[in-house]
């Protein structure tokens, strides 16, 4: 592409907007997947089951998905 | 493979398979994209150089339609089939869709400016662009909102049915107010048959942005997923210690 | 079933009625949008009559989210939400009842008022019978829709910003035909009758969905 013709830098500042927003959203659905991943690899160490123990009342087979 | 997937821990599992090969797929496919519409396709004679806007507005613009229609025909599924993971598969695209729906624009308006004179004009397709972005604002909003997950995931299917069902009336009643606002004609992009060589580059465009989709969706559900069992193991200690 | 609709309707009228605040303040919130145009834009007479039957339409629409919020949140509060869960009738004729019983004490008084209102911003007098239809039609979809947000947003935190984040968007297609059909272009009467029949045509789509939305929204807020 020509990269002085006319009205070049609308082209550059659109590409460059959305290039920037892509890489935000990527970078926030990573960080969000690796803490998630690290808060439950935390919880397993500290060796919390995995859900509740059915006690009393047994646990709906509906609350058992994580739906 | 549709209920095969239902099980969350054998979705974790397939989709850790598929993700190795669908995000590498997903950058070159950007890459030779991009580099037919920045490098290959000709410029228009009548636009310039400035109609290579297009071959990021156009994707981000379709995209952001159809992750909202995504995430209703999502919801529909989990009230029907009570499939586990639709609603979550939602949840996953809202923030996905929006950002497409910024991009489509700021892009729309960056494009604008040079081809009307104006970074923003009340035109029927703009402005409902925009109460698009509302409609997904709004649906985040109830997802935030609603602290329990079930019934999260009903109130925020109730928003995104009713939401796409007032889309085409949006549209429709935008379209009506324009006409009786029609300002000044206007260039419009996109008025002529595209030729061959700049449709190409475009299609390919698109089916970056639809990988992109699938790639940030697949890695949002899985957090998703890990982040329910999270939430189930932090109430079992709660439990246990109560 | 009709039987259970009138009781609820006329139940939620009185105390719309009897318990105050509701009907008069969202009348009052009307008054006040109303003096802030002229205040806003200036009291240009010629530029006010064009903005008068758009600006009566606004305030009407804020007016009416306003008053949502208090739909369910008394009925959620007290339990008598759950007993009409319970009942024989089902939510959704609930829900319905709830949003006739608010279009009654909110949108009607609102919608018959601010036509005559709206010749403090100079509107043509010649288009209030107009108008008053529009706004008596308008305001029940405005009331069914506000009815369902309040449904989806009962019980929670932050709901009445909720609600209009919610709300505003559908009440598009409302503003801009309901504008239409109260002839402020200068279209003629022909584009005035085809906005009113499109109006009609929303509203009874409204009533179909709305009530549905609403009932669906309920039962998983008191599962």
């Amino acid at each position: 592409m020509d990269v002085h013709a006319k009205h070049v830098e609308f082209v550059f500042t659109a590409y460059g907007v959305a290039a920037l927003l892509l890489v935000v959203l990527l970078v926030y659905v990573l960080v969000r997947a690796r803490l998630i991943r690290n808060r439950l690899r935390m919880l397993e160490r500290e060796g919390a089951p995995r859900r509740r123990r059915p006690s009393a009342a047994p646990v709906k087979a509906e609350d058992e998905l994580p739906a | 493979m549709f209920n095969y997937l239902a099980n969350p821990s054998r979705f974790l599992k397939v989709s850790g398979y598929a993700l190795p090969v669908l995000a590498p797929l997903t950058a070159a496919v950007f890459l030779y994209a991009y580099y037919l519409a920045l490098v290959v396709a000709p410029p228009d004679y009548q636009q310039g150089e400035t109609v290579r806007i297009m071959f990021v507005h156009v994707p981000a613009s379709a995209l952001a339609l159809g992750v909202y229609v995504f995430m209703a025909i999502a919801h529909i599924l989990g009230f029907v089939l009570r499939h586990p993971l639709a609603d979550a598969a939602a949840r996953a695209a809202a923030p996905i869709g929006a950002v497409f729906t910024v991009i489509s624009l700021i892009t729309g308006a960056l494009w604008g400016k040079p081809m009307w004179g104006t970074y923003w004009v009340w035109d029927a397709r703009i402005t409902s662009m925009f109460i698009l972005l509302l409609l997904y604002l709004g649906y985040m909003a109830v997802w935030k909102a609603v602290d329990e997950p079930h019934r999260a995931a009903k109130i925020a299917g109730i928003v995104a049915i009713v939401g796409v069902i007032n889309v085409p009336i949006i549209k429709f009643s935008v379209e009506w107010w324009n006409t009786l606002h029609q300002p000044a004609s206007l260039l419009r992009p996109g008025g002529a048959a595209i030729a061959p060589e700049i449709l190409t580059p475009l299609l390919w465009c698109m089916g970056a942005f639809a990988l992109l989709f699938a790639t940030l969706l697949l890695i949002n559900l899985r957090a998703e997923v890990v982040a329910r069992r999270v939430r189930q193991m932090e109430l079992a200690r709660v439990g246990s210690v109560a | 079933m009709t039987g259970a609709l009138a009781a609820l309707i006329a139940r939620d009228v009185r105390l719309a009625l009897r318990a105050g605040g509701g009907v008069g303040a969202a009348l009052g919130f009307f008054l006040v949008v109303v003096v802030f145009f002229p205040l806003a834009i200036g009291p240009d007479q010629a530029f006010l009559r064009r903005i008068a039957p758009g600006a009566m339409w606004i305030a009407l629409l804020l007016s009416v989210l306003l008053s949502a919020d208090r739909i369910y949140t008394a009925d959620f509060e007290d339990g008598s939400l759950e007993v009409m869960a319970l009942g024989a009738a089902p939510l959704e004729v609930v829900a319905l009842a709830k949003a006739l019983a608010h279009w009654l004490t909110a949108g009607l008084p609102l919608a018959v008022l601010a036509p005559p209102l709206g010749l403090m911003l100079n509107l043509d007098i010649t288009l209030l019978p107009g108008m008053i239809a529009a706004m008596l039609i308008g305001s029940l979809a405005l009331s069914l829709l506000a009815a369902m947000g309040a449904a989806i947003t009962v019980g929670l935190r932050k709901g009445g910003l909720l609600i209009s984040l919610l709300i505003l968007p559908l009440y598009i297609p409302l503003l801009i035909f309901g504008v239409s059909a109260s002839g402020a272009q200068v279209g003629g009467a022909s584009l005035a009758s085809s906005a009113m029949a499109i109006l009609g045509a929303i509203v009874l789509l409204a009533v179909v969905v709305a009530p549905l939305a609403a009932a669906a929204a309920l039962r998983a807020h008191l599962r």
